[in-house]
């Protein structure tokens, strides 16, 4: 037996032939060499998928509107409101993003929104008005009146998207049914059944490719165009066509359908927006129809689909006939694969395509207020953190006070101009506003083009602000001492300076007015008043009242600091008149709100912050002289339409040669700073009366409804002054004024019999 | 037995009622406004403990009216519940600002500033 065997085994292994060796041998290494190759493929499919590879930005929204009973607010600035975060009107106002108004009546279907300190549930509102105000806010559902209600907040922009990529990702659930039985009928029809690759597909392909003699089908299955977008770039050589097939077998080994759908969905590549890529259906469902992806009607849908197969050929805004046709196509198909009836498919064929205007660039619609954020942002986090996490950054941002400030900006620009024969373009702008009170910042406009993102004037100019800070002069004044009525001397001094030199400031009428009132002083913006206080009162003094009020760069202690050389941007300026509005309450000037990550946990809280430093009668004072200044001082001639019952104060300032055109003040909830000038420094022949006040008075006079006078506290009593002495006005005296003063520090004295004149009137102009 | 005429007075007025009661949904009674279901809730967290929300919708409703002296007020409470003495007298002082002569509200902020000597 043995032997037999042993005849056996020979046959055995000599029926190996060389060939059949050299192929095992050959296969050996070959197939080791594959494998290793699949591990390694298979660690990239793995780790780019976890998502840790996705570039998310950070996504920045303007603050959420609060609705409530007694809100002032009328319909049609609610509806403004609305279309600007995507709403649109409906014929009931039932679906969710959408409303519906019958005059002081409004339905309003709101979305669910997690805020960064708690989530505001999806809401069918019941709105009436009445009066400018809401006059009723009711759950239409539950029938119960709402007391507060937050709508979401519109997203302004990303910040440092990187890789020009940016998302909003999407999970399975928020796609429409319609779109994914669309994407699979129409690009994978076996994607439930396959592994990774369809055969059938592949057959199918090669054989319309060999027809047409090109490649016009691609056999790929969505896994395989996941693989595609994901991981390779475009180019198409068998090389690559290997690797994407065996990535995509790895892929559905280690990913279930659902995963891999959810993955294609934010994944696949949908347009172009000039550098930014447009990827995943959340994206794509803004950029084309500026909504989310769970409210795309059936030929939206539909429309998505169709794009993907070739973005730039079946652009929609370029290529509009293309676009439908295959829409159409791919609305026969659902109908084909009896997920839509006839009927359903015949109405939706018949839609128009229903695009959205294109949006402003990403982060680009509000750039200089977005630059604010970013610096604000940097004081506490990491850049690395900003750009790859997916944090939400809640901002303080009013868009209806924005395109209010923009467009009376622009505006004033070309009238201006025009009026002072300026060359078109020449003349630029920087505006801030904010709220008083919390120091929000509302709006920041950078310059002329609002959507450029260019030299941001509101933050970065360095202009000497000419009488801006007379105000803080005049309050260091009666902090120690003086009062509204105490007179001052308007007459000229000659100031020495370092080195030996003297300064011998004017007037800009080059009148000099002798015993003028400390109100008058500051409400006409006398150079000479200013200078010969100042010095009294020392300049250093009037710098600490400025660093009180919230500059804080270093201040050099020249006598011309008085009448404003020196160099300040809009935004320094507006957190000085901030302090002033606020009675005295230092707030830190604030853009952001609050920043939570992706999991919605707070990453910094921006506690508010004040604090007290001066009193806030005493700045109660200024603010009253600061109302004068505008209504019967330098501001008067623009401010001759304002209604007498619109409160607002303020002060202009002009550069030398006029050059710089400035206006600063506020009204009872809100500060404003308006800068005109050119950037290169030129003569513009502005005051800060005739240009920037203009602007300024045009925001203002929308935003302050009437009957709100600035805060008089009861410390506060008004008394009838004589003018030419400062003292309390006698019987019989031809002028008076009334004027506040802090209980007990009005004059006791009356003024000289009338025998003497009681006071010279004199003619006043509006320049400062 | 009624007169005639009084029972179709009767039934008017039954009627009359009814339907008062059953009045349509957008004349509920008089809700709380949105800052005291705001300042409402805080209070209510305070107690809990959870300082932190609290703290949120207190800001949230200076945001609302930041002249509301109850709103500053309660802020000001929560910092110092949170041990943040600076804040609470500052929020306190602010609150006094704008009490305009609400002499309760006034004092209880003079006691809190007190109270952090």
């Amino acid at each position: 037996m043995p032997r037999a065997k042993r005849r056996k085994k020979k046959p055995a292994s000599s029926r190996r032939s060389l060939g059949q060796r050299l192929v095992l041998f050959g296969l050996l290494p070959i197939s080791v060499v594959l494998a290793l190759y699949t591990v390694y493929l298979d660690r990239i499919v793995t780790d780019k998928f976890e998502g840790k590879r996705w570039a998310i930005p950070s996504r920045v929204y303007a603050r959420a509107l609060e609705l409530y009973p007694d809100k002032r607010i009328t319909p049609e600035q609610l509806v403004a409101e609305l279309k600007l975060s995507g709403y649109r009107a409906s014929a009931d106002g039932m679906s969710p993003g959408s409303y519906h108004r019958r005059g002081p009546r409004l339905t309003l279907a709101t979305r669910r929104f997690s805020h960064w300190d708690g989530v505001e549930p999806a809401r069918l509102l019941e709105i009436s008005f009445d009066g400018g105000r809401i006059s009723h806010l009711v759950d239409a559902i539950n029938n119960t009146a709402v007391p507060l209600a937050r709508l979401e907040p519109m997203q302004i922009g990303t910040l440092y998207p990187a890789h020009k990529e940016d998302r909003i990702l999407v999970k399975l659930e928020e796609l429409p049914g319609y779109l994914i039985d669309a994407l699979i009928g129409v690009e994978d029809r076996h994607f439930m059944s396959h592994h990774g690759l369809d055969f059938t597909g592949i057959a199918r392909a090669l054989l319309a490719n060999i027809r047409a003699g090109g490649v016009v089908q691609g056999g790929s299955t969505l896994t395989q165009q996941l693989v595609k977008n994901f991981y390779l770039s475009s180019e198409r050589t068998l090389s690559r066509k290997f690797n994407e097939a065996i990535m995509a077998l790895l892929l559905e080994l280690h990913y279930d359908k659902r995963e891999i759908l959810q993955a294609y969905a934010n994944e696949i590549y949908l347009g172009q927006d000039g550098a930014r890529a447009i990827h995943g259906f959340g994206l794509a469902a803004e950029f084309y129809f500026n909504k989310p992806v769970s409210e795309l009607s059936l030929p939206q849908a539909t429309l998505l689909v169709a794009i993907l197969r070739g973005p730039a050929y079946y652009d929609p805004r370029r290529h509009p006939e293309r676009a439908l046709k295959r829409r159409n196509q791919v609305i026969d198909t659902l109908a084909r694969d009896g997920r839509i009836t006839p009927d359903q498919a015949q109405r939706a064929k018949q839609a128009p395509l229903g695009l959205s205007p294109k949006p402003a660039h990403g982060s680009g619609r509000y750039p200089a207020f977005i630059d604010l954020v970013k610096r604000q942002l940097r004081h506490d986090y990491r850049e690395a953190d900003l750009r790859s996490e997916g944090l939400r950054i809640f901002t303080t941002l009013d868009p209806r006070q924005q395109q209010l400030a923009e467009e009376a900006l622009r505006r004033w620009l070309e009238r201006l101009e025009k009026d002072y024969r300026m060359t078109p373009g020449l003349l630029q702008g920087g505006v801030v506003l904010s709220r008083a009170g919390s120091a929000e910042v509302t709006a920041l406009v950078g310059g002329r083009d609002a959507r450029y993102r260019g030299f941001n004037r509101a933050l970065d100019i360095r202009r000497p602000v000419g009488s801006l800070l007379k105000p803080a002069l005049y309050l260091n004044a009666l902090e120690q001492g003086y009062t509204l009525a105490s007179p001052i001397q308007d007459e000229p001094i000659d100031v020495p300076l370092e080195g030996g030199r003297l300064w011998r400031p004017d007037n800009y009428d080059h009148i000099h007015h002798g015993q003028v009132m400390l109100i008058d002083a500051l409400a006409h913006s006398y150079n000479l008043a200013a200078v010969q206080l100042g010095t009294t009162l020392g300049i250093g003094s009037t710098i600490e009242t400025l660093e009180r009020l919230g500059f804080q760069r270093p201040l050099k202690p020249y006598p011309s600091l008085l009448l404003g050389a020196v160099e300040m941007a809009p935004i320094d300026i507006a957190q000085l008149y901030q302090t002033l509005a606020d009675e005295g309450f230092h707030t830190p000037l604030r853009a952001v709100r609050e920043v939570v990550d992706q999991q919605g946990r707070p990453l910094q809280r921006y506690a508010l912050e004040t604090e007290q430093r001066f009193d806030p009668a005493t700045v109660e004072l200024i603010g009253h002289a600061l109302e004068e200044a505008l209504r019967r001082g330098t501001g008067q001639r623009a401010a001759a339409d304002l209604p007498a019952n619109i409160h607002l104060a303020g002060k202009t300032g002009t550069t030398d040669e006029l050059r710089d055109s400035w206006f600063a003040g506020f009204s009872r909830d809100l500060v404003g700073v308006v800068w005109l000038g050119g950037d290169n420094n030129e003569v513009t022949g502005l005051t800060g009366a005739s240009g920037a006040l203009r602007v300024w008075i045009d925001i203002m006079k929308r935003l302050t409804p009437a009957d709100q006078p600035l805060p008089m506290s009861a410390d506060i009593e008004w008394l009838e002054i004589d003018p030419a002495s400062g003292l309390r006005a006698g019987g019989g005296c031809a002028e008076r004024r009334r004027v506040p003063f802090i209980r007990g520090t009005a004059p006791r004295d009356y003024a000289p019999a009338p025998a003497s004149p009681c006071g010279a009137l004199w003619e006043i102009y509006g320049r400062s | 037995m009624v007169p005639m005429k009084t029972r179709l007075i009767l039934l008017m007025a039954v009627t009359a009622l009814a339907s008062c009661s059953s009045r349509g949904p957008l004349t509920p009674a008089l809700p709380p406004s949105g800052i005291d279901a705001l300042l409402g809730q805080a209070r209510q967290l305070e107690q809990t403990g959870d300082l932190t929300q609290a703290i949120a919708l207190a800001e949230r409703a200076v945001r609302i009216e930041p002249r509301n002296a109850r709103a500053w007020h309660q802020l000001a409470r929560l910092y110092r519940d949170q041990g943040d003495g600076a804040r609470a007298r500052q929020f306190a002082r602010r609150s006094i600002q704008f009490a305009d002569g609400n002499r309760a509200l006034i004092e209880a902020n003079q006691r809190l500033i007190d109270s952090l000597e």
